[in-house]
């Protein structure tokens, strides 16, 4: 979620203190993101669960690789009690058996089904990738708002669409989320292929993976129509530009912020408890400040802040999940093939 | 006396001997480390090969040279970038030329202000300057804005994810090269020689191309060698004007490191790339040469 960040105050607090911290038993240590994340749960979602559970907590910042390869490093002289990392890298520690059985609390019940990563991970929010569009330059040219994934090959938008690259995740998931409407999946990607290649880059402006350039191409009009992350559109709408997200009709995609108490943490009943806190309605509500969509399904948001995110059992029953342990090992041989036959 | 002096002169030469091996060694020594050490590196990486699950793994293979060579695929992206070089050294060259030559006919001072103006795209950072091509060649840039508003044309012509915008931003910082190749080659034509021309009846445009072009033409031809060089290994301007779709051997090798992380398939294209720039300047090297022995530089 953000950039390799070597000395964040939290860092440099965990290198100072880390003897002392385990010399004392009451300290939580929790590998998460940095930036608003990190703001929020230091502020407001870790300082209550100390009081009730009595112990510390310290935060270790850094971006889901970062810790993946942390909680993979320290195997066997575990220092991380719990992590919290995107889905993809969290399928990744799930098989490398990084992860410990989750020991269902009283929120777990509440939970979608889409968070429940297996019985050793789960997720405690949820952002989506759909499609972004210009509302004003849609209006100027009296179209409806687009409503499905398919509106991309519409030749009204030719020249005015652009994905990102393959390289990208929501590239990825464009490719996938095609592949699923056109009768495949994950273990049949061609009819993705096909379609794509077909009926969508023909309208492609150009294939962008960078957000920051994805945005630029927004605002100077070069397109209209694109595949994008809602956090990425609240960023840009931010900024005062006439973007607006949809989550189509045959469904977004979910990537998942995923959670699991790492196997063999020192702390573990501690681990699992501060796992339940964070599906509790409370905190979730806290962490949709952040970006997340909650995924316990008892959180009431504000109407402003549901707009910007997945919420709501009819719209989180709509997103698409993607089982990472199996597009993986098949990212490789995809990329070869978006090379050759989708950007030409 | 005699005596001393000679042996004075033999101590003196003998010390002096190795002085310039000593003076060159720094600069050998910077020249081994940041450019001999990485490319044997790169050589090595591109004999090994590469597995998903296993990352690089040593070996001694042609396999990742006859994926390229093999490939449709890589061989359009060679063509590519082969053809967008040739293409933007030409229109340097022909830019640059008269260029540089108006230049060294200005009074002093304007001379300065328009050489400052010529070389003002070196001091731009190229991804700054790229981006600013970026919004100029746009549908809705300022190119296609005045084409459109003086009715030259009735839909916005394609420049931005062009082969033709790549060559425009290439040739606006690549034509610098040329003015300073041909500049210096101007330096030392002999004024007299083109006031003989003039006072025996030649015409202005005479007097260009028969006495001065054929004595700065090596000095076009060295800066067109830069020119190509330099235009077959952009990276920063193909990428960000030409998009994903239009790939060249720089961004190629970029995905391959970056993304697709198959080191040693990008080290096999990075010495293709300097394999056939090498070879192309070799030889135009050997064809200057061979005709322009002759001509009193």
């Amino acid at each position: 979620m953000h950039i390799f960040r070597p000395l964040t105050p939290a860092m440099l607090a965990v290198m100072l203190l880390a003897p002392a911290a385990q010399a004392e038993d009451k300290t939580l240590t929790v590998g998460s993101y940095g930036g608003s994340y990190e703001t929020i749960m230091k502020q407001q979602v870790i300082p209550p669960f100390e009081k009730s559970a009595g112990v510390q907590v310290q935060y270790v910042s850094g971006n889901s690789n970062e810790t993946l390869a942390k909680i993979q490093a320290q195997k066997g002289r575990e220092d991380l009690d719990v992590a919290i990392i995107d889905d993809g890298p969290m399928y990744q520690a799930k098989s490398l058996g990084l992860c410990a059985r989750i020991k269902t609390g009283a929120n777990y019940g509440d939970i979608y089904d889409l968070a429940r990563m297996g019985d050793d991970a789960v997720a405690t929010g949820v952002v989506a990738t759909g499609l972004a569009y210009d509302a004003k330059a849609f209006a100027a040219a009296g179209w409806p708002a687009p409503a499905s994934w398919a509106d991309l090959a519409d030749t009204r938008f030719a020249g005015k669409v652009a994905i990102p690259g393959i390289d990208n995740t929501y590239g990825l998931v464009a490719l996938l989320m095609y592949a699923r409407q056109n009768g495949g999946g994950i273990d049949n990607i061609d009819p993705g292929f096909a379609y794509i290649a077909k009926s969508i880059a023909p309208n492609v402006r150009a294939f962008e993976s960078s957000p920051g350039r994805m945005s630029e191409l927004f605002q100077s009009g070069e397109v209209s129509l694109a595949v994008w992350g809602s956090g990425r559109v609240n960023a840009l709408a931010d900024t005062g530009f006439p973007i607006k997200f949809v989550y189509p009709k045959e469904g977004a995609a979910a990537l998942l912020i995923a959670a699991c108490v790492v196997n063999g943490a020192p702390h573990e009943a501690t681990a699992q408890a501060f796992l339940d806190y964070l599906l509790s309605p409370a905190v979730q509500g806290l962490l949709a400040a952040a970006g997340n969509g909650p995924v316990n399904k008892k959180v009431t948001l504000a109407p402003e802040l549901a707009a910007r995110l997945p919420y709501g059992p009819e719209q989180v029953a709509k997103l698409v999940a993607f089982d990472w342990s199996k597009v993986n090992p098949q990212r490789d041989a995809w990329t070869k093939r978006w090379n050759r036959e989708i950007e030409r | 006396m005699d005596q001393t002096l000679e042996s004075r002169d033999r101590t003196l030469r003998r010390r002096t001997r190795f002085t310039p091996l000593w003076l060159s060694l720094p600069a050998l020594a910077l020249y081994g480390v940041l450019l001999a050490v990485p490319l044997a590196m790169t050589l090595v990486l591109s004999v090994n090969l590469y597995d998903q699950t296993r990352g690089v793994i040593p070996a001694l293979s042609a396999a990742n040279y006859a994926s390229v060579l093999g490939d449709p695929y890589f061989q359009r992206i060679f063509l590519r970038t082969l053809r967008i070089a040739l293409i933007t050294t030409v229109v340097a060259a022909l830019i640059g030329t008269p260029e540089a030559w108006i230049l060294s006919r200005l009074a002093p001072r304007w001379r300065a202000a328009c050489l400052l103006t010529v070389l003002g795209p070196l001091f731009i950072s190229v991804v700054v300057r790229t981006l600013g091509w970026t919004i100029l060649l746009g549908r809705t840039g300022l190119i296609n804005q005045a084409l459109l508003g003086v009715d030259l044309l009735d839909r916005p012509v394609e420049l931005l994810f062009t082969e033709t915008g790549i060559v425009i931003a290439l040739v606006h910082v690549l034509v610098p090269f040329v003015v300073i190749a041909v500049w210096t080659a101007l330096q030392r034509v002999d004024p007299a020689s083109e006031r003989a021309a003039l006072s025996l009846g030649a015409s202005g445009r005479m007097v260009f191309f028969r006495i001065v072009l054929p004595q700065i033409v090596p000095g076009v031809l060295s800066g067109s060698v830069i020119v190509f060089s330099l235009a077959a290994s952009a990276f920063a301007t193909p990428a960000l004007i030409g998009g994903r779709r239009l790939k060249v051997v720089a961004t190629t090798i970029y995905d391959e490191f970056l993304t697709t992380l198959d080191w040693p398939l990008g080290a096999a294209i990075s010495v293709l790339l300097v394999v056939s720039v090498v070879a192309i300047v070799l030889l135009w090297n050997r064809l200057v040469e061979r005709r322009y022995a002759a001509v009193p530089g």
